[in-house]
């Protein structure tokens, strides 16, 4: 087989292509270094356009401030309500100051060699399969510190936002899944220091290190965990299931929870010095 | 599912089309004015024939802030290092601002589409909402993409170089 162009590399990397050309393409990388290589550059090259959009956003100014909505999650310490307001009264508040981890530019020698010596703290992502509980009524976007109950989405309402952002305490964070089943393809980018761990109890495990974890994983129809652990410096990252966003980090703090449908998500803050 | 207040809704939408435009053009105020101009025309939008609300808002986004870069021949700026985040220790303020210059001159090195295409992925958009959004053929997205990481990959090297190597 003929090395693969770079654009049907980085459309592999990034899961755009179908199944079985992806199964080709992944077979040639798989006994071909070169390809590899560039497999890896993507991997970095994502990981420095990372670091340099959070340098960007660490620069955004405080009135960016997201308010926090009382409606999103019961038993969620809500730091703002913003009422029914009008899209003329969205008036700037103050931003919950984070911690900025300054930006290493660049990473990838923290990304390539670090590595795991945080593992404990941190962020930590379980999915299980299973059928997930309808919990109707529940809004599909908001800012609150904790997502104490879970939150499903029976159906993806494309006119909302379908997005909570998470603003912990103290920054760690846990995260659970329920109703994947199936192949599911996880994707992690994160940049800073360390590694980020991805273990898989069930059907399938792998334990994977280093600065970029792509796998697909097939998590059958029996209850299965994924768990991802974040380093605590974490300065971002970006969690794809299935080619879309699961979640954002950014400086270690912010969280962005995007909807899937059917999926139960929950999200706890624990807490991190 | 229960009724959620407008503002509710759109306000995940507010702060993601201004980073989004922060990110752009690394201006503030220009984020500030796109992202009220977006959320207008979403108002008077008929939100029903949108496909993708959301790829919807990030492209007119994206075309206010093109439209503004072509009546506009004054190069994007940094914003004043006022009304930032947590303040800094002056060593750690300058070694901030020091980095966000080097990103924007990363950035600002680029195409602004190969920038679009680059801050959308990021952003966890698939191929064919970028195409969407950026106003380009969805077959055209693999080659986009990778020339886009391409231009990106050398201006790194060029402004940071391979320090990490």
């Amino acid at each position: 087989m003929n090395h693969p162009d770079s654009e049907v590399l980085l459309a592999r990397f990034d899961g755009e292509l179908s199944d079985d050309v992806a199964a080709s393409v992944a077979s040639h990388v798989d006994h071909c270094d070169a390809c590899l290589a560039r497999m890896v550059e993507f991997e970095v090259t994502t990981s420095d356009v990372a670091a340099a959009l959070a340098a960007i956003d660490a620069n955004e100014p405080v009135s960016w401030a997201t308010p926090f909505h009382d409606a999103l999650a019961d038993g969620a310490r809500v730091e703002q309500a913003a009422g029914d307001r009008g899209p003329s009264d969205l008036a700037p508040a103050e931003r919950v100051p984070s911690t900025v981890v300054p930006l290493r530019i660049p990473v990838r020698r923290a990304l390539v060699n670090g590595r795991a010596l945080r593992w404990a703290a941190g962020i930590v992502l379980f999915a299980g399969a299973g059928a997930a509980a309808a919990i109707l009524g529940r809004p599909s976007g908001g800012t609150v510190d904790t997502l104490a109950d879970p939150v499903t989405a029976t159906s993806i309402d494309a006119a909302l936002p379908n997005v909570f952002h998470v603003q912990p305490v103290n920054g760690s964070i846990d995260i659970a899944l329920t109703g994947v089943a199936g192949p599911t393809h996880i994707d992690v980018v994160f940049a800073g220091e360390g590694d980020v761990l991805i273990e898989a109890a069930g059907p399938d495990r792998l334990h994977l290190d280093n600065a970029r974890g792509s796998t697909t994983l097939d998590l059958g129809t029996t209850p299965a965990r994924l768990r991802m652990t974040f380093p605590a410096n974490l300065g971002s990252a970006t969690i794809r299931v299935d080619g879309r966003p699961l979640g954002r980090i950014d400086n270690g703090r912010l969280i962005e929870v995007g909807m899937f449908e059917g999926v139960t998500i929950a999200v706890e803050a624990t807490g991190r010095s | 599912m229960e009724a959620v207040p407008f503002a509710e809704r759109i306000e995940p939408l507010r702060c993601e089309i201004l980073r989004y435009v922060h990110r752009l053009t690394g201006d503030a105020d220009t984020a500030e004015d796109v992202a009220q101009e977006t959320l207008l025309r979403m108002l008077s939008a008929e939100i029903d024939e949108m496909r993708n609300p959301r790829a919807w808002l990030y492209r007119v986004a994206t075309n206010l802030v093109r439209d503004r870069a072509r009546k506009s021949a004054r190069e994007r700026q940094l914003e004043a290092p006022v009304d930032t985040q947590t303040p800094d220790r002056p060593d750690q303020e300058l070694e901030r601002r020091e980095t966000v210059a080097r990103v924007r001159s990363v950035l600002d090195r680029l195409a602004p589409r190969d920038r679009e295409m680059l801050i959308l992925r990021q952003s966890g958009f698939r191929y064919s909402e970028i195409a969407e959004v950026a106003g380009v053929q969805p077959q055209s997205m693999p080659v986009l993409a990778a020339r886009a990481m391409a231009r990106f990959r050398a201006a790194w090297l060029a402004e940071v170089g391979d320090e990490s190597s």
